[in-house]
């Protein structure tokens, strides 16, 4: 997974800064967000193949950034990281286009598991609109 | 008041300590998240020690600090919930008005700050000791801390003192930016009625673009 790129959003600092240490040490490149406005903001300059969202954060909480991620790129892998627990609002998620959720604390090679099949799907995701974009170049020359 | 509104008042009350414990467990698992984190990350010095690479004193110590500090942090907010949680152990006791209005503060930070709202509370300059209910006073509190965080904008300052009048404390909780023409949340008769029951007197003000709760308690209560 050496090169994946990872966003994670959460408003804990600490828990950011020690989760990207880890997962850096094992070759991914880490941004993180402490806010749902960072978050947007970054999504906007890189492509991520994984991003971990929390939901309860100040102001736009995990529930609003999720919407305007996904208004902003609905191919985006992303993954619910929560300390509610609450199954509702983990399902509410996943309905509005959240592609998993994990409960915290995480187990690192869960996490790792995650961020590899997210960067699977997002690949099947390019893949698809390579083929379809070929697909109308041809139909457009008449090929 | 019937019997009813009285069941009605018991509900209220364990939904409010339902809603403290959610909130303060929110807190834990977030300090538990992190301490996972850190000891992973000795965890991954550990084997990378074991492969033969040295790890810097530096590194090992300020991990050392960061884990120290949440471990700090969990004990503070298990003593808030401690606190709150013996509130409930007697109808009428004599207590530190200020230590129960400080403590509940506290546990009200991370709500506020999820509304991002700034809570700001004013210790009195001398000791007050209240003879009252002090699980339902800081259910009441909360109740008005609720009211106002619906209805306040963000970036607000609520402030919240108490001081002496005559044979009361009152207590006041100040919110600024609500204009006139601002809902305030349906709370405020289940506010008045949690008074009612405790003997206490609330007031309502609300006067350009600022609004109070005035709570007074009275000193001697029976």
């Amino acid at each position: 997974m050496a090169g994946t790129r990872v966003l994670l959003v959460d408003d804990e600092v600490e828990f950011t800064e020690a989760l990207s240490e880890r997962l850096e040490s094992r070759g991914l490149k880490v941004d993180s967000a402490n806010s749902g406005e960072e978050a947007l903001k970054k999504i906007g300059e890189v492509s991520y193949d994984a991003i971990f969202l929390d939901l309860a954060m100040p102001g736009m909480d995990g529930i609003e950034t999720l919407k305007n991620l996904l208004s902003e790129n609905p191919d985006l892998q992303v993954i619910l990281l929560t300390g509610h627990a609450t199954i509702d609002k983990s399902v509410e998620a996943v309905k509005l286009g959240a592609r998993d959720f994990l409960e915290k604390p995480a187990d690192i090679d869960k996490l790792l598991a995650k961020i590899k099949k997210a960067e699977s799907e997002k690949m099947l995701i390019v893949q698809k609109r390579s083929q379809e974009e070929i697909q109308k170049i041809l139909k457009s020359k008449g090929w | 008041m019937n019997k009813r509104d009285h069941q009605n008042l018991k509900a209220e009350s364990l939904a409010f300590f339902g809603s403290i414990t959610a909130s303060v467990t929110h807190e834990l698992t977030n300090v538990i998240a992190i301490i996972n984190e850190l000891t992973g990350l000795l965890d991954d010095m550990y084997y990378a020690a074991k492969q033969g690479q040295i790890i810097e004193g530096d590194r090992l110590g300020n991990l050392h600090g960061r884990l120290s500090r949440q471990v700090n942090r969990g004990k503070e907010i298990v003593k808030r919930l401690n606190k709150f949680a013996h509130s409930s152990d007697h109808e009428r006791i004599e207590s530190d008005l200020n230590e129960i209005l400080r403590n509940l503060v506290e546990l009200m930070q991370r709500p506020a700050d999820m509304k991002k709202i700034q809570l700001n509370y004013e210790p009195a300059l001398e000791e007050f000791r209240l003879t009252a209910n002090p699980f339902e006073l800081q259910h009441l509190i909360f109740r008005c801390f609720r009211t106002l965080f619906d209805s306040a904008e963000e970036n607000s300052a609520i402030k919240l003192r108490a001081n002496r009048s005559g044979d009361n404390y009152v207590v006041t909780i100040d919110c600024p930016n609500i204009s006139d023409e601002s809902p305030i949340s349906d709370d405020t008769e289940l506010i008045r009625k949690l008074a009612a029951f405790q003997g206490w007197d609330l007031e309502l003000k609300r006067d350009d673009g600022e609004f109070s709760f005035i709570l007074s308690l009275p000193i001697a209560q029976m």
